[in-house]
């Protein structure tokens, strides 16, 4: 399988050709794999991520174009300008498949444009347009402009957070589509690059079209008897926010309490059963489609929004105690039109409430806002200040970390973040294995690095995994503490190679019917490479391994290894076990099993004998590879 | 006779089956190489799928000046002499549905033909927006 990036200079308009060695194509697979490689050359602590020497890495995975199910997702990656970290976002939609039809595998983006522009790639030959008609559009008008000029194409954007160079922006992919988590879209906005249009007449080979086809249809029809891709088909990931609301670990009131009465307005099979769910909407060859279009168009605020995900509803809805589904659609909305990533605008909204109610912002400071718990008036005006980055939203658009160094006292106990990234809607206290997974996560707290929701032992797959990873099916329980290293291992190594391939974990970590036997044969027939179910985890390990190296070069250690202040220190009220918290104590023995297990040393940095075993001795911290 | 039968409400745009029949026909993806084409009707408000419907009147067939164009009697399929298309569009023209297209690029016509009884399109579409069936409403003569 050969592969061909577009390395665009933005600074000086040029573009050239940067084909990936067969070895990198062998060991990293594609997406996140070879955006890791590729950045890994690059990444440094002097390089300021909005500066003009950051790269930003648009990668592919590698079965993105072809008929292997839920395999529409490609990966972006560039130095995080919220974390300071390695940061991965990956994103659904349509924009993977595209470029590789486009004949192009991936781009670099280098430098920074000095007037707004926007990139238009068509069938691999890049023109540069200025973006003057639309820079301050929000998405929405941005992919209408888009389809006027390039009828059918796909558009990555940023909307105006991105512009003014919030560090909660994402990047839209389509209208509906983000890679939100990290401040992808600041980068973007730095850079002053509003979208990147693509369009492709080319065909994408594949090296067996009958045993895809065969493979294909298999594991499609596997996913559509399971009851878990079931109910992610009929009412999108928000069908789970009920039952996590029922066990006890729904975040809700940031973080103070586990629980909240009525939140089955916002749940899934609500949004359906009120009529909100205007269509389903699949990412490329993804039959499963648990992506969907929301229309209000009975009451006011009127909207039209993407998703409406469970990290949306629970961050923004639930979290807030704002349960009126028709103010939460718009608020979700608006982050689609600016380009918010919605869990971090929910914790900032969460956090600001908090600061309110204990007396450190007042009215004065809020622009007359009353940020009470519950009060649906305030989350639209609050989202529209973060976009526009006026009064109160100036404070927030930067994220809960920074609006608490600013607001001083001890704000920062209840700014649920670790590493500069606000977490997402689990509550790692009473799930020790998603505790590990967040706090060994490269880009900070969050659930798409490695989610290992088969300890909760939900179903006989998950069930299944668990016993197969620590050889104890009793391991299946979210309060043990026994063997979570295991676990969140297998979860991180598939995670990776997922990522790589461009396949949803929905289809592979959700459900569990698709494992990496399956993985294993819709790589080898698409690409000829045919591995082991071992060789393709090793190659995910690689992968984690060389971020991991990449967070170490730029200053990351164990003690950087952790969550939350609040997961750390206090407990949830209502919670599933009374007083459960994530201590130092347990943190320290998660961490230390999971790098013993690695073969990283105490810091947690991968030693030379890891690096052999995972195929990476080159990239060691002592070599001379920077 | 069967037909490729489309049911806009259930189709969630994935292009699965735009994927799965140009790799069934071409032993590569492409997605100008498909005989299907599935588009938004108008933004966001629904779905089109273009295939041929083995219309009885075949304008297609009629249209063709060089006699290219033959239909199947017993699956109402149509067929390409590609030694005598001389891809001039006049077929592309005259179905009043999508159903067939001409591929500027490589010069040469596009038609579904119906995968010899057991359309791969069909059978990647989970979520039944496509079927292959004698008890479709489609509008054709």
């Amino acid at each position: 399988m050969q592969m061909k990036y577009l390395r665009i200079n933005l600074t000086q308009h040029t573009t050239s050709i940067v084909p990936i060695h067969k070895r990198d194509v062998e060991r990293f697979l594609g997406g996140r794999g070879i955006a890791a490689r590729l950045l890994s050359d690059h990444i440094s602590l002097g390089v300021d991520p909005l500066g003009a020497d950051s790269d930003i890495l648009i990668a592919t995975g590698a079965l993105n174009g072809t008929p292997a199910p839920s395999s529409g997702r490609m990966s972006l990656a560039a130095r995080s300008p919220a974390t300071g970290l390695y940061l991965k976002s990956s994103v659904g939609g349509r924009f993977g498949s595209r470029l590789r039809f486009a004949g192009v595998d991936g781009v670099i983006l280098t430098g920074c444009s000095e007037a707004p522009c926007v990139l238009v790639i068509l069938d691999g030959a890049v023109q540069f347009i200025s973006a003057t008609p639309i820079w301050g559009s929000d998405v929405f008008e941005t992919v209408s402009w888009v389809n006027g000029q390039w009828k059918g194409a796909e558009v990555l954007s940023i909307g105006p957070a991105g512009e003014r160079q919030a560090l909660m922006a994402c990047v839209m992919s389509g209208t509906f589509c983000a890679a939100g988590r990290g401040g992808l879209g600041a980068v973007f906005g730095a850079k002053r690059l509003k979208a990147i249009v693509v369009q492709g007449t080319g065909s994408v080979a594949v090296e067996s079209p009958e045993e895809l086809m065969r493979a294909s249809l298999e594991i499609r029809r596997a996913l559509a008897n399971d009851s878990t891709a079931q109910v992610l088909s009929a009412y999108g990931t928000a069908g789970f926010l009920k039952s996590t609301n029922e066990s006890h670990a729904l975040p809700v009131d940031n973080f103070r309490r586990a629980f909240i009465e009525g939140v089955e307005t916002l749940d899934g099979t609500a949004l359906v059963s009120q009529g909100y769910v205007k269509r389903r909407s699949g990412c490329s060859s993804c039959t499963l489609g648990c992506h969907r279009i929301m229309q209000v168009n009975n009451r006011e605020p009127r909207s039209l929004s993407g998703g409406a995900e469970y990290e949306t509803m629970a961050a923004l809805g639930a979290g807030t105690g704002i349960l009126d589904p028709v103010i939460v659609l718009k608020a979700n909305e608006l982050c689609n039109r600016y380009g918010l990533d919605t869990i971090s605008v929910g914790s900032a909204v969460q956090w600001a409430m908090e600061c309110f109610e204990k007396g450190l912002l007042s009215r004065k400071d809020t622009d007359g806002l009353a940020l009470r718990f519950g009060d649906s008036g305030i989350l639209i005006p609050l989202i529209e200040k973060i976009a526009a980055r006026e009064g109160i939203g100036e404070l927030l658009a930067n994220g809960v970390r920074r609006a608490a160094e600013l607001l001083g006292d001890e704000s920062w106990k209840w700014a649920v973040e670790a590493r500069g990234l606000e977490q997402s809607r689990i509550d790692t206290r009473t799930a020790k294995a998603h505790a590990l997974a967040f706090a060994v996560n490269p880009r900070g707290p969050d659930h798409l690095h490695a989610q290992p929701l088969a300890e909760y032992g939900d179903g006989r797959g998950a069930v299944a995994v668990i016993a197969s990873v620590t050889g104890d099916p009793r391991c299946a329980d979210p309060i043990s503490l026994s063997r979570r290293a295991e676990i969140v291992r297998w979860h991180e190594d598939l995670y990776a190679v997922c990522d790589a391939i461009g396949m949803c974990t929905f289809a592979t970590l959700w459900s569990y019917v698709v494992g990496p036997e399956d993985l294993v044969r819709l790589y080898g027939a698409a690409s000829g490479q045919f591995l082991s179910t071992g060789e393709l985890l090793l190659a995910g390990r690689r992968i984690v391994t060389l971020e991991r190296l990449m967070n170490v070069r730029l200053g990351l250690s164990q003690r950087d290894d952790r969550l939350p202040w609040r997961l750390m220190n206090e407990s949830a009220d209502g919670a599933l076990v009374d007083g459960a918290c994530n201590t130092e104590e347990e943190l320290k023995t998660l961490t230390s099993q999971y790098y013993e297990l690695h073969g990283w040393d105490e810091k947690g940095r991968p030693t030379d004998a890891c690096l052999r075993h995972v195929g990476l001795a080159e990239f060691g911290l002592g070599s001379t590879r920077r | 006779m069967k037909r490729l039968v489309f049911d806009p409400e259930a189709c969630i745009l994935c292009e699965s089956c735009v994927l799965a029949c140009s790799l069934a026909h071409e032993g590569a993806v492409s997605l100008s190489r498909s005989r299907i084409v599935v588009t938004e009707a108008i933004h966001l408000h629904g779905t089109m799928a273009h295939v041929c419907r083995q219309c009885k009147d075949t304008p297609c067939v009629q249209s063709c000046p060089v006699d290219a164009l033959i239909q199947d009697k017993g699956t109402g399929a149509i067929s390409v002499n590609r030694e005598r298309c001389v891809a001039c569009g006049a077929c592309e023209t005259a179905c009043p549905f999508g159903g067939i297209r001409i591929d500027q690029k490589r010069r040469d016509v596009l038609v579904c033909d119906l995968c010899s009884g057991d359309p791969r399109c069909v059978q990647v579409c989970i979520p039944g927006a496509l079927s292959f069936s004698d008890k479709g409403n489609i509008p054709c003569k």
